[in-house]
């Protein structure tokens, strides 16, 4: 487990730079969002899934969100067909921002090419990496708009 | 703002009595065209022709009255952005909003852009004699009551997409009517809405016009972000887009009677406390409270009851959350008589009936709830 500007974000699993997660299970990839993507969402009223059999293609919205009142979406970090979709997740949504890596996951997906998918994601530094650069950007823009 | 950079001019897009189709389409596709660099940002700022706009996942029979629909001549439409249901028509000021996300003016968040754009848009309604603040999460109100409602989405890569309706005038009578809503009673609806909801006019004392309006935005929003905003049109893959979304979303059945959405559910829980009889009633979405009223006989300043009202709003109905929500809400003595802690319990109960009559669904209003007066807040606290 690491601690990343404040977030938790597991060392295990490999990371989609739309803040979706992969934990690969028996050769499927089961998904989630992480720690910072619920933060920053604020509570989590409603989500709009993929169906299994649907097809899902890396980087492509394969479902939404909707936060207090704004509506967001779901990036899939990698390719190939919904396997399985967390009921318990449509009916409280609210599980992606207490538990995003344990009851809050979204699908499991059958990946089109496993190895291919994950090559595409960030592990360890990198990820650490990304996540800082993200909220440095995030607070250099406030600051930029705050001295003008 | 950044005036020592030039920057191109921002579009203004308006319009007049559009039919909701058209609205809610030129809205998308704006945000779709800024998405995939097809335009400019642009401000869409119009009026509807008379409409009932509900919020993303909202069920659409748990909200709208279609014969009240019918026989007032209201269209019945759902937008892309979240939130609750809108009534729109020619006193209401519509407003879509596509903007690059991030910018400096919006921050780095959506929670930043929200805000941000709610303080241009209670600057521009200042500029009209109307001493308007923001209510988190989501409202414009004075005095606890709601003038503006606002939502958003952020689908589009790199847009913060802004939706408004604003009250320039406002029916509650035909409100009641267009709306499922509660009290069931015409004059106590009437009368309970009337207390949490303002118009830019009866704040003003003033007769307000869409164009006195629209120019108060417009020059809000161009000094919120430095660029000018100039009358311009959409372009044609943006009019190639209005007539898809128009054909396959806002024109069909499948989008407006969507079953894609937050299951709704109602609860009531009625207590006696020192203070009087305090009738909690709730609307849940999902596992979300969408809506709360407080009614009863207690004394309540009608700020603090909508201020609580507004705080329990889009949070998930467990009890730890609603308690936070009232407790940070108002201070102890916010109702006469009644502890804090009272209504906590009342709201967890009525939340908990709402979620256990899905299970088991049965009409709910008992029949002494007649007796319980609209709406307590009687504008003073007793002394």
């Amino acid at each position: 487990m690491a601690e990343i500007e404040g977030f938790n974000i597991p060392d295990e699993l490999h990371y989609h730079k739309e803040h979706a997660w992969v934990k690969v299970e028996d050769g499927k990839a089961r998904v989630g969002m992480n720690d910072m993507f619920q933060s920053e969402a604020g509570d989590i009223v409603f989500v709009d899934l993929p169906e299994e059999g649907d097809d899902v293609e890396a980087g492509e919205v394969c479902g939404k969100i909707q936060s207090a009142k704004w509506i967001g979406k779901l990036v899939a970090p990698i390719s190939g067909e919904v396997a399985e979709v967390n009921e318990e997740v449509s009916d409280e949504p609210g599980l992606i921002n207490r538990d995003p890596y344990g009851e809050g996951w979204i699908v499991v997906i059958e990946p089109s090419n496993l190895d291919d998918g994950l090559g595409g994601l960030m592990q360890g530094e990198a990820v650490a990496t990304f996540i800082k650069e993200e909220v440095a950007k995030a607070k250099a823009i406030r600051k930029e708009g705050s001295s003008d | 703002m950044s005036n020592s950079r030039h920057i191109e001019p921002w579009r203004l897009i308006g319009g007049r009595g559009l039919s909701s189709a058209e609205g809610l389409a030129v809205d998308e596709a704006l945000a779709v065209g800024l998405g995939r660099g097809w335009g400019p940002p642009a401000l869409h700022l119009y009026t509807f022709r008379p409409a009932v706009i509900l919020g993303r996942y909202q069920d659409l029979a748990a909200s709208v009255d279609e014969g009240g629909c019918r026989r007032l001549g209201f269209e019945v439409n759902r937008r892309h952005t979240g939130g609750g249901t809108v009534i729109m028509g020619p006193d209401q000021v519509a407003v879509g909003f596509a903007l690059p996300f991030p910018h400096p003016a919006l921050g780095g968040t959506v929670a930043s852009a929200f805000e941000s754009v709610a303080s241009m848009t209670i600057s521009a309604i200042r500029t009209l004699g109307v001493e308007a603040s923001f209510r988190p999460k989501n409202d414009i109100e004075v005095e606890g009551r709601k003038l503006a409602g606002l939502s958003a989405s952020v689908e589009e890569p790199g847009v913060f997409f802004f939706h408004m309706s604003l009250l320039m005038d406002f029916s509650i009578p035909a409100m009641v009517e267009l709306l499922r809503i509660y009290p069931e009673k015409r004059d106590k609806a009437i009368c309970c809405f009337q207390r949490r909801m303002g118009t830019l006019q009866s704040e003003s004392g003033n007769p307000v016009t869409f164009d006195q309006t629209g120019a108060a935005l417009v020059s809000a929003y161009e000094s919120g972000f430095g660029v000018e905003l100039r009358p311009g049109e959409l372009v044609e893959p943006e009019l190639e887009e209005v007539r898809r979304l128009r054909s396959e979303r806002y024109e069909s059945d499948r989008w407006v009677r969507s079953t894609r959405v937050a299951r709704p559910a109602e609860g009531v829980h009625r207590i006696r406390t020192p203070g009087g009889v305090l009738e909690v009633r709730v609307w849940l979405a999902g596992s979300a409270l969408e809506r709360v009223l407080l009614m009863g006989d207690f004394f309540a300043r009608a700020e603090d009851v909508n201020r609580i009202e507004s705080a329990l709003k889009w949070i998930p109905a467990v009890g730890p959350r609603i308690r936070r929500a009232i407790l940070t809400a108002v201070d102890g003595k916010a109702l006469h008589m009644v502890e804090l802690e009272d209504l906590v319990s009342a709201v967890v109960s009525a939340a908990e009936k709402a979620l256990n009559g899905r299970e088991t669904p049965s009409p709910s209003p008992s029949p002494s709830m007649e007796q319980t007066t609209c709406c307590s807040t009687d504008g003073e606290v007793r002394p």
